[in-house]
């Protein structure tokens, strides 16, 4: 059971580390578009093109449009030299970059545990031998008639069982 | 087989059987839930620093200072706003902001002013407001003398730094002259008299210059600098621009001293003088796990490294604890912030030491370090 919640485990943490790397990229996409519509958005209206910064405008996500706008409103002379600027409170990129590193970095934590989890599971497998092992020989003892072959083969289940918990100790 | 033994091998093989079939029913470890102490609370922090707008001094202590404020938002639920505020090294500006964030009941704490004659300037409209500021860098010594009531600071002072800076010369440069110069407001003059008095307890001898800010031609001051690298020229100037000015000239005229500066230099953009030396109030951060992590996230974001302004992630993070800790039915208010923040201890840092204040609202243990510009980076030397 162990080993099954383990492998489970270990496949959710993989998918969410992939789907983590994904939403990094996403964001990484997000802003990487936003700057290049708007040097197109200011190419058109340097150009006074109002017609294609509408257009431009219009490609835009809510919350760029919400940053430019931003932006926009400030004179020249006070203004950071692009909205995509920290002091810019409408600029909610780096909020979605932190969200997907948070993301990525507690998924990478579940991995690790799920790993270890697995790691943990393959020792209790290992030890579950030993221990049927010890109990199949301790229990074939009765089936013997000779008293010192019964002796041989207790003396060899009670190893096995002391192996096993020192595993135990060990291992877990 | 007798009916003992039959039931001996039974118990056995069920046993057997058992562990095979099932083995251990240990749980599997969930991961954390980050959950705990997540709750909702709004208000506005403003950052008095630069911008960048056109011109401008670089905007890394608004980056660092944003960067945290929504890592904090993120890990606590709370839905705290920047508002910037433009300004670096301009007192008269620093007042006209101060009062247009006086005016503004949704601003509850600030993080600056940045340097110290804008703090000087902004304190006593901040404190007539009940508006705490936490500044990352204004390192004037008179600051935290008790006349600004709500001023902390996360950097060590300028007699800090200025121990740092004289204990270099004495034990590491053998100076065979020194000019000491000193920018003509409240950083400059505080440091590089500091520096004077530091250098007279190791019995050393120097001359001083004073200059103004943005000053264009250094030529007094190219006169009295020495021409080797046994003289040094020590520089306690706000603007990085200005010292790399100066520096420029010193070589146009054929002078190659060491320079020594305080830790306004400490930005390889704007000052980068190789084999120069310059002071820092945070260690390199990126030595550090939290410090590495926080400088990943700054490069994901902007693109860049600009791990001097590290400090402003700690100011930030001291005013959005204060808000948070002090926050009554979702909103957080200046009186709360106020209150909160002479017991804020942040630990870890991501300068890796824990930040608290002391009495006089200075941070405790506030120390600094000495870099050597090499090429397009820093080797730390004390």
């Amino acid at each position: 059971m162990h080993a099954g919640h383990a492998q489970q485990e270990f496949a959710i943490s993989t998918q969410a580390v992939n789907n983590a790397n994904v939403l990094q990229q996403n964001a990484s996409a997000v802003a990487f578009g936003e700057r290049n519509l708007f040097l197109s958005f200011r190419s058109a209206m340097a150009q006074n093109d109002q017609a294609r910064s509408a257009d431009i405008r219009g490609l835009m996500d809510s919350e760029t449009v919400r940053a430019v706008d931003w932006w926009l409103a400030k004179s020249p002379a006070a203004r950071p030299t692009s909205p995509f600027s920290s002091s810019n409170p409408d600029w909610t990129t780096p909020r979605r970059i932190i969200d997907a590193r948070a993301a990525l970095d507690e998924s990478v934590v579940s991995l690790h545990s799920a790993e270890n989890q697995l790691r943990r599971s393959h020792n209790l497998e290992f030890l579950e031998a030993a221990l049927a092992l010890a109990f199949l020989t301790g229990g074939l003892t009765a089936t013997l008639g000779s008293t010192a072959a019964q002796k041989v083969l207790l003396s060899v289940s009670v190893v096995l069982l002391a192996l096993a918990s020192v595993g135990l100790v060990v291992l877990w | 087989m007798s009916r003992g033994q039959a039931l001996w091998l039974a118990a056995t093989a069920l046993g057997a059987t058992l562990l095979t079939g099932c083995g251990s029913t240990a749980s599997v470890m969930p991961g954390e839930h980050r959950g705990d102490g997540m709750r909702a609370c709004d208000g506005t922090i403003a950052v008095m620093a630069s911008t960048g707008s056109a011109g401008a001094t670089q905007p890394a202590a608004m980056n660092w200072a944003r960067v945290r404020l929504d890592s904090f938002n993120a890990e606590h639920g709370s839905s705290f706003r920047i508002e910037p505020s433009d300004v670096y090294a301009e007192p008269e500006l620093a007042v006209q902001e101060a009062k247009r964030l006086a005016a503004d009941p949704s601003i509850v704490g600030v993080v600056g002013p940045v340097t110290s004659i804008d703090t000087e300037a902004a304190g006593p409209v901040f404190d007539a407001a009940g508006l705490a500021y936490v500044t990352p860098s204004a390192t004037n010594v008179e600051l935290a003398d008790g006349h600004l009531k709500l001023f902390f600071r996360v950097v060590g002072n300028n007699q800090r730094q200025a121990d740092v800076i004289a204990r270099l010369i004495a034990s590491r440069l053998d100076p065979k002259s020194i000019l000491i110069v000193g920018g003509h407001e409240a950083y400059g003059l505080d440091l590089s008299k500091r520096i004077a008095r530091g250098l007279k307890k190791d019995q050393l001898e120097f001359q001083r210059a004073s200059v103004d800010i943005g000053q264009a031609d250094y030529a007094d001051v190219v006169a009295q600098a020495g021409s080797s690298r046994g003289d040094v020229v020590v520089l306690a100037l706000v603007e990085p621009d200005d010292a790399q000015r100066l520096v420029d000239q010193l070589h146009a005229a054929g002078k190659n001293p060491t320079i020594v500066g305080g830790d306004t230099l400490h930005n390889i953009n704007e000052f980068h003088a190789t084999g120069a030396y310059v002071a820092s109030p945070a260690p390199d951060v990126s030595l550090l796990e939290d410090g590495a992590a926080s400088l990943r996230l700054y490069d994901e974001i902007f693109g860049d490294l600009a791990p001097f302004a590290a400090l402003s992630d700690v100011a930030m993070e001291a005013v959005a604890t204060a808000a948070f800790e002090s926050c009554r039915n979702g909103e957080a208010t200046r009186k709360g912030v106020a209150r909160a923040l002479p017991d804020i201890r942040i630990d870890p840092s991501v300068v890796g030491s824990p930040i608290a204040f002391d009495a006089d609202h200075e941070v405790v243990d506030g120390r600094y370090w000495i870099y050597r510009i090499e090429g397009n980076h820093y080797r730390e030397v004390m």
